[in-house]
């Protein structure tokens, strides 16, 4: 017998919050249950998680979100992928670019053939062969065209927007869905004897009830962690960074088609181009770094003038032991955090809220399904987590002792096997449902120093001068299809420009 | 890598892992060797290979008409259970027109709840083929239609063997046989060489060991098989019948059919199965064969891959052993080191070999206790298929069965609250249209066969 919820209620109102809310808005029209969210202005939002990757897309349609209106509405610019500055040794760069790496042959990775090519002095730079790093080099986009097999017909992307902006924005959409906002801090949970949530009492004495809770209150979890004592796992020793500062600051120059990661010594920066002003982020470890010493550091590297205070923002990077514990699921930072490095946290809320709708509970709150829910985000969680680490750990950097720390400590067994194979044999091997593919993995396995010391045996099926005439081939498509496209500035320009804020 | 790869086994299995093997890695240089041991168990006389065949026959250049000319092959478009009361289809291809259309099971599922009379069947262009005994190859630019007609193939597997033997013969592999060789060892425990009985001893880079057969004793297994001279042309599917111990699959080929039932129990039950058998088909000879399994959860070690212990482990007459056989060589190939060996491989190599075999378990326990598995009990209460790590089983399988068993959701799907039932009807009624008007100008098995084998001879 189906007990239906009659009342969800979302606590917090950041981005994380947000988007719970209108996608559930959108779905249930507020006709299949009632849809609060709580939120306090007196409580700050983090607000950073302002790249996205690819994915987003796939929230996107699930709301049907206009993307133009939504590009003005966020001061959004489109991001092609991550520029890495100096994470292999101070001087280096290289980009894990979104989409296609070259052309894949005779069922064979690109990659494979270009590994034999580079060995022999014969290939281009990498980013010659990758339509979106060579965007990204030359500041151009434009979205995929209807073209036959070119590169330009399947572009991937994603944004860069205010997240102030855009939890505004999906506020209106959710609102106009029929979710009811209440503005009010929680001063107490009040739970049933099976442990369950019953209801929030907010500091003007009124009290609400529901069935299902959604914690979107950030690092702080007040209800998965503070109530329900759920326990979270500490990455720390593997993701040491423990500290962020934040600071916008003006654009000097058009908005670059990517984020900026560059390595520093106790940490890395961040580089996020909007259409009204850049986003800047320096990620450190504390018990390498000070703050005022990063502080110091993110503001001498900005491009242009800070328009405000250095905002400090703690965390212990770890997810929490269950993400859907009794009638309570953690969405977002109360679930856990893992840094912005691959812009994979408002990812990560999207593929909560996604797997919310497959296991849809009713009042019973099946065991069972609540179980499963959870293997499966921790599989993602777990996933993301390795990839993270491989940016740190594989690094040739000597220069401090954080750099020293993350080079020598010691990571998870799996990320250690693909780090090893890759080596070997030049191959990366995944489970299906691994968010980064295997592209990705080879993108920033390479940049990070390692060369594999063979490459796939069936590549050698081509004589030599084919494969140079193949790549050639390759490379100048790539080259004429980024000639076509036009400056990521005109895109804005004439599709989505956004009116002036500062 | 200098010393040859040497591949043991019989039959089938290893003459296609020699196949798969050969034709990616002899145009490099590599030596293969295939020698060929006796066996204790007789292969069944036909295989039910997935869609996966038709990839892999590109792949080797081997071109699916001699196949089915060689073979007395027929078109398979997925499996037609019957239980007591109920009947339905599990195909190999995707529900409705679109294989990425959201949440389209669901709406199919949402309707199953609300009419009792309805079928899933009618929403899938290859169930709904089936069902009129049609079958066609989708033309080179409808890569929809081929998505929605993947098919596999009913083989005979003396033939389809011979023609493999002679497929690795123009290859140019080395085909010995032997009684008994003897593995030989280097002092890190890798295989060196094998040894023959006339002295001979071939050098050994990698061993890959297709013999099915356990080296230790293991579960006993009892597979009843029969033949029967029925054409059946206008049924390209297999069929599975529901028995008291589990189920009778027939395999139809172009001259008569297979059909074959594994039993794990008590040897004294023997008679009352055979008289089932009887009763079930009305077929009255029945042969017997035992043999051994034995879980082999590591089939990678040092230089010697169990591919054939693996797959024989998962094989029986609702998997096909040859599936998973040849996803443990491409998997291997795809991994092939150079010239170091890299334990890391290897492990993760096993880790994901672990994964496709609890998949493949996991679908076949379904079968018997659809509630003891954790996707039996998700699916009944969400209407979900859980996610899958490899493709051992594709999605349309794990719907189509779960469905047929006769599971329903619990809780409806709330990412189609914001459609009426009207909607959705009206949007599944237009897709069953269209398949209804695709499907009427579709030949019969029986046409396409001839075409495909008029082809072959011209």
């Amino acid at each position: 017998m189906i007990e239906k919820i009659k009342k969800i209620i979302v606590l917090g109102g950041g981005s994380a919050g947000w988007m719970t809310a209108a996608a559930l808005g959108k779905v249930l029209k507020n006709q299949y249950c009632q849809i609060q969210v709580i939120e306090s202005e007196q409580i700050g939002t983090v607000g950073v998680g302002e790249a996205t990757i690819p994915q987003i897309m796939l929230y996107n349609e699930l709301i049907g979100l206009d993307e133009n209106d939504f590009m003005r509405r966020t001061q959004a610019t489109f991001k092609l992928g991550i520029q890495f500055v100096d994470w292999q040794k101070p001087g280096s760069s290289y980009f894990h670019a979104f989409g296609d790496v070259g052309k894949n042959m005779e069922g064979l990775q690109f990659y494979h053939y270009w590994l034999k090519m580079r060995s022999l002095g014969k290939a281009a730079p990498l980013d010659e062969y990758t339509l979106s790093s060579l965007a990204c080099l030359e500041h151009r986009f434009m979205r995929s065209m209807d073209a036959g097999n070119s590169p330009l017909s399947n572009i991937a992307y994603a944004f860069h927007f205010d997240a102030g902006l855009f939890a505004k924005y999906l506020r209106e959409l959710a609102e106009q869905w029929g979710v009811q906002r209440t503005e009010g801090e929680v001063v107490e949970v009040k739970q049933l004897d099976n442990g369950f949530i019953h209801s929030l009492r907010l500091a003007d004495g009124t009290e609400h009830e529901a069935d299902f809770f959604i914690d979107c209150s950030g690092f702080r979890g007040l209800l998965i962690e503070q109530t329900l004592k759920t326990g979270y796992e500490d990455w720390s020793h593997w993701l040491p960074c423990d500290r962020a500062i934040a600071v916008p600051s003006a654009s000097t120059f058009e908005p670059w088609p990517f984020t900026r990661a560059t390595a520093q010594p106790a940490g890395w920066q961040w580089r996020i181009p909007l259409q009204h002003r850049v986003g800047n982020g320096h990620v450190f470890c504390s018990r390498f770094m000070s703050e005022d010493e990063a502080t110091a550091i993110l503001l001498k590297n900005l491009d242009g003038e800070a328009l405000a205070e250095p905002r400090p923002i703690r965390f212990v990077t770890g997810k929490r032991k269950q993400f859907w514990n009794k009638n309570c699921l953690a969405v977002g930072l109360a679930g856990g955090f893992m840094e912005p490095l691959e812009s994979t946290s408002l990812h990560l809320v999207q593929a909560t809220i996604s797997k919310l709708f497959s296991f849809f509970p009713d009042r019973n709150f099946a065991q069972s399904d609540i179980d499963e829910f959870n293997r499966q985000m921790h599989f993602d969680y777990d996933k993301i987590r390795d990839f993270l680490i491989l940016h740190y750990h594989v690094t040739e950097r000597n220069d401090s002792e954080f750099w020293n720390y993350c080079r020598t400590m010691s990571v998870p067994e799996e990320l250690n096997q693909k780090i090893q194979q890759f080596k070997a044999n030049g191959r990366i091997f995944r489970f299906n449902n691994e968010m980064f593919s295997d592209l990705s993995w080879f993108e920033v396995m390479l940049g990070q120093g390692i060369t594999p010391q063979a490459y796939h045996p069936m590549v050698d099926l081509f004589p030599e001068a084919e494969l140079v005439k193949r790549l050639e081939g390759i490379r100048s498509v790539i080259r004429k299809s980024v000639d076509y496209m036009p400056s990521h500035q005109s895109f804005i320009d004439q599709n989505c420009k956004a009116g002036k804020i500062y | 890598m200098q010393q040859p790869l040497v591949l043991i086994g019989h039959g089938l299995w290893l003459q296609m892992a020699t196949a798969i093997v050969a034709r990616h890695l002899q145009p490099f240089g590599f030596r293969c060797v295939a020698v060929e041991l006796p066996t204790q168990s007789k292969e069944p006389a036909a295989v039910a290979c997935g869609p996966e065949l038709a990839t892999l026959c590109q792949m080797l250049g081997l071109p699916l008409q001699l196949l089915l000319a060689k073979a007395k092959g027929t078109f398979s478009l997925g499996s037609h259970y019957q239980h007591n009361t109920t009947s339905w289809f599990v195909p190999f291809a995707h529900y409705g027109l679109n294989a990425a259309a959201a949440e389209f099971d669901q709406a199919i599922l949402q309707l199953l709840q609300q009419d009792q009379s309805a079928n899933a069947e009618q929403f899938c262009i290859a169930a709904v083929a089936a069902q009129q005994g049609k079958f066609a190859l989708a033309p080179a630019n409808r890569a929809d239609l081929a998505e929605a007609l993947s098919f596999g193939l009913h083989l005979s597997t003396a033939e389809f063997t011979a023609c493999l033997k002679h497929f690795n013969r123009q290859l140019g592999v080395s085909m010995l046989s032997s009684q008994k060789p003897e593995m030989l060892y280097d002092a890190q425990g890798l295989i060196r060489s094998l040894r023959l009985e006339q002295g001979n001893e071939i050098p050994v880079g990698y061993c890959l060991d297709c013999r099915a057969e356990a080296e230790k004793s293991g579960q006993t297994l009892h597979l009843f098989s029969a033949q029967d001279k029925a054409e059946l042309l206008q049924q390209p599917f297999s069929t599975v019948i529901q028995t008291s111990w589990g189920y009778v699959v027939r395999l139809p080929l172009q001259n008569g059919s297979y059909w074959s039932s594994q039993y794990s129990g008590s040897a004294a039950d023997m008679a009352r199965i055979q008289q089932e058998l009887q009763q079930k088909t009305g077929l009255t000879d029945w042969q017997l064969d035992s043999r051994q399994r034995q879980a082999e959860d590591q089939p990678w070690r040092g230089n010697h891959l169990r591919v054939g212990q693996a797959a024989a482990s998962v094989d029986c007459p609702l998997y096909n052993g040859l599936t998973a056989l040849q996803y443990l060589v491409i998997r291997w190939l795809d991994l092939l080191p150079n010239q170091s060996h890299c334990p890391a491989t290897a492990l993760m190599y096993n880790q994901h070999w672990l994964q496709f075999k609890s998949e493949v378990q996991d679908f076949l326990l379904l079968h018997q206790q659809p509630l003891a598995t954790k996707t039996g009990r998700a699916f009944t209460r969400l209407g979900r298929v859980l996610s899958t790590e490899t493709d051992a089983i594709k999605a349309s399988q794990w719907f189509g069965l779960l469905q047929g068993l006769g599971l329903r959701p619990e809780l409806p799907c709330r990412l189609l609250a914001n459609r009426t039932d009207s909607e959705i009807q009206q949007g599944l009624r237009q897709v069953q249209q269209q398949i209804a008007r695709l499907v009427a100008t579709m030949p019969t098995q029986a046409d396409t066969l001839n075409r495909c084998l008029q082809q072959l001879s011209h």
